[in-house]
């Protein structure tokens, strides 16, 4: 009797593993912290300098390049496993990763696109909250970590 | 006095519900204090960047052109802060998920010596 209960026990939480938010991966952690890494130093660059006019543009944009493909890999990956999930509430947290990495993807790009056309000011990068966007998709990955 | 779980043999099922509330609120308050560092400095300072770009705006430093950049960038901000905060409910329902589970799995190895743990 009491064996056959904790099998049900076992049947019935042991699936519930990640019900409602999918497993941490670490591999979404470090691109994104790689990324967000990438958006300090072109913010400390843009402080150093004291201005970032339209020319200046060719210089940093390898630093924007890395920041993107960072974000692209870890939408891969985010993505995958929240096809892996769909249907689940899982499969809703999974999305809203996804979504978190998308935000902080639009965000460099809107800088950088404003970099390129008509330069950038320390204050102005500040002001965007791309540093704070991108630094909490990071923190949005470490909250499903156990 | 705190129950300490590692060694309690519940004797019934109010044993049980005192354990597991126990092991909630713990669970609950620890979140809590992560998600609310993560988000209180970051709407300190989206509400600081937001009263930054209307003075600049005010006082001519700032032309349309650059407070439209600045707030749609905030936009993005605050929608990461919304998609943030429905996240939390899924990891917290999750986590509390798995420290009953947890609690569970002793409780039982504590009273019956079977043994849960290889789920994890």
């Amino acid at each position: 009797m009491k064996r056959s209960l904790v099998l049900m026990l076992v049947l019935v939480l042991g699936g519930c593993a990640s019900y409602f938010a999918p497993p941490y991966e670490a591999a979404i952690s470090d691109k994104l912290t790689s990324a967000a890494a990438g958006v300090e130093r072109i913010g400390a660059a843009i402080d150093l300098a004291g201005a970032a006019p339209p020319g200046t543009f060719a210089k940093y944009e390898p630093d924007y390049v890395a920041v993107l493909a960072d974000l692209r890999s870890a939408r891969t990956i985010a993505e995958g496993r929240a096809a892996i999930y769909e249907g689940k509430p899982s499969g809703e947290a999974a999305k809203i990763v996804v979504n978190m990495i998308g935000n902080c993807d639009a965000a460099v790009l809107l800088v950088a696109q404003r970099h390129k056309t008509a330069g950038l000011t320390p204050s102005l990068f500040s002001n965007v909250m791309v540093r704070e966007t991108c630094a909490l998709s990071v923190k949005s990955e470490q909250l499903l970590q156990p | 006095m705190p129950i300490d779980i590692a060694t309690f043999r519940p004797r019934n099922a109010g044993d049980f519900l005192n354990a597991l509330v126990q092991v909630a609120q713990g669970e609950l308050r620890n979140r809590w204090t992560r998600v609310e560092g993560d988000l209180r400095p970051y709407l300190q300072a989206l509400a600081q960047a937001a009263a930054r770009v209307r003075l600049k705006l005010a006082s001519g430093e700032y032309t349309q052109q650059d407070a439209d950049f600045a707030l749609h960038g905030q936009e993005l901000a605050i929608n990461q802060f919304i998609q943030y905060s429905h996240l939390v409910v899924y990891a917290t329902a999750q986590s509390l998920i798995n420290a009953l589970f947890r609690t569970v799995s002793q409780l039982i190895r504590n009273s019956t010596g079977i043994e849960l743990s290889w789920l994890f």
